[in-house]
């Protein structure tokens, strides 16, 4: 029956064609929304720039209250508040970096968050960073800062994972006033 | 009895799984990539949907390409159910032919398309991203404003993309299976 034939034939054209113009139409006026929605260029605005709320939702880390130091340990624990400002919940489960003396470059020791951090979104919450002091550091503190009771460091090579993402960066922060005995 | 002698059923259950894919694939994706807790991609013929950073969106050219796909799929299983009572009609093969290559197509356009698109991934953007498994990829810096950043990919095909490949092999074995009874 060719009738029949005709009739899927035409109906397959329709099924395609409807579709697929009505999206075109629709779009006409702005036709790279068709592949790269507006939600993207948001998403990308909020991330790096700035959104409604005047904020990024990249933000870089307060240090906050005290610099407390365990001779013990030989550690120092630096605690910064971040607030969480994306919109889904995001676990940071590490943080590391080196730690150099600011004024002579040289290697004091590495730094890590002492636990995982799970923050809700919006949320604003402290991380607390444990530097320890190595032999070197020691010797270094002795030499070349005699008698100094805090030093300037720079924290280099920051890795943080959070939320699935290995970030490594490249930027260095500078805290001054960091007890060294 | 000769009536029931006569249906195709590789045909009618070929026909109500297609519908059945229809509708499950509206609600679960047939594969679906993760990438940690800040991007999700489900993906199926009927139903594509992103999630970046808590917020869901959609392509409007792939959606448009759902709704064909939906509708194809839909037509394909209710012209394939007609055909399998009726498969000695003199236009039943014209009903199978219509409705029998529908989900293979469906199964087939969609393998190809992920494929295409993790290998247009891997051309521009140098990210391998794998069709099953788990994978970690480095983002270009240009990308990430001179960080390095690399995710954990996982992506695998889900338990809806085998009842569409069950409904693809029902509708192909009704069409061998017409060679039978007609």
């Amino acid at each position: 029956m060719d009738k029949v034939r005709l009739s899927l034939s035409i109906l397959t054209i329709v099924i395609i064609a409807v579709p697929i113009l009505g999206i075109v139409i629709t779009y006409r006026n702005n036709p790279q929304d068709l592949f790269i929605p507006p939600e993207i260029n948001e998403i990308t605005t909020n991330l790096f720039g700035s959104n409604g709320s005047g904020e990024s939702w990249l933000q870089t880390p307060t240090l906050v209250g005290p610099i407390e130091y365990d001779h013990a340990t030989r550690s120092a624990t630096f605690t910064f508040e971040f607030k969480n400002s994306f919109p889904v919940g995001v676990t940071i489960n590490s943080l590391s970096g080196y730690v150099e003396c600011a004024a002579h470059g040289v290697p004091l020791g590495t730094a890590t968050l002492k636990e995982p951090v799970m923050m809700g979104s919006g949320e604003t919450k402290t991380l607390s960073i444990v530097a320890t002091w190595t032999d070197v550091a020691l010797s270094h503190f002795q030499s070349l800062h005699p008698g100094e009771n805090t030093i300037s460091i720079d924290f280099v090579d920051i890795a943080v994972n959070a939320g699935g993402l290995n970030i490594q960066s490249n930027e260095t922060i500078r805290i001054d006033d960091v007890p060294i005995a | 009895m000769a009536v029931f002698q006569r249906v195709n059923w590789f045909g009618f259950a070929g026909g109500i799984t297609t519908i059945i894919v229809v509708f499950v694939s509206m609600l679960y994706p047939w594969w679906q990539l993760t990438v940690g807790e800040l991007f999700k991609t489900n993906a199926s013929p009927v139903n594509t949907n992103f999630g970046l950073l808590g917020t869901a969106f959609t392509i409007p050219f792939i959606w448009a390409l759902n709704v064909v796909s939906l509708l194809m799929l839909v037509s394909s299983g209710i012209v394939m159910m007609i055909y399998s009572i009726i498969p000695t009609k003199t236009y039943s093969k014209n009903l199978l032919n219509f409705s029998y290559t529908k989900p293979l197509f469906s199964v087939v356009f969609f393998v190809v398309g992920l494929f295409a698109v993790t290998l247009i991934l891997q051309a521009v953007l140098s990210i391998n991203v794998p069709l099953v498994g788990s994978a970690t990829v480095t983002l270009p810096e240009s990308l990430t404003q001179g960080l390095n950043v690399s995710l954990l990919l996982s992506a695998g095909f889900q338990w809806p993309f085998w009842v569409g490949v069950t409904a693809a092999a029902l509708c192909v074995a009704a069409k061998l299976y017409h060679k039978r009874i007609s």
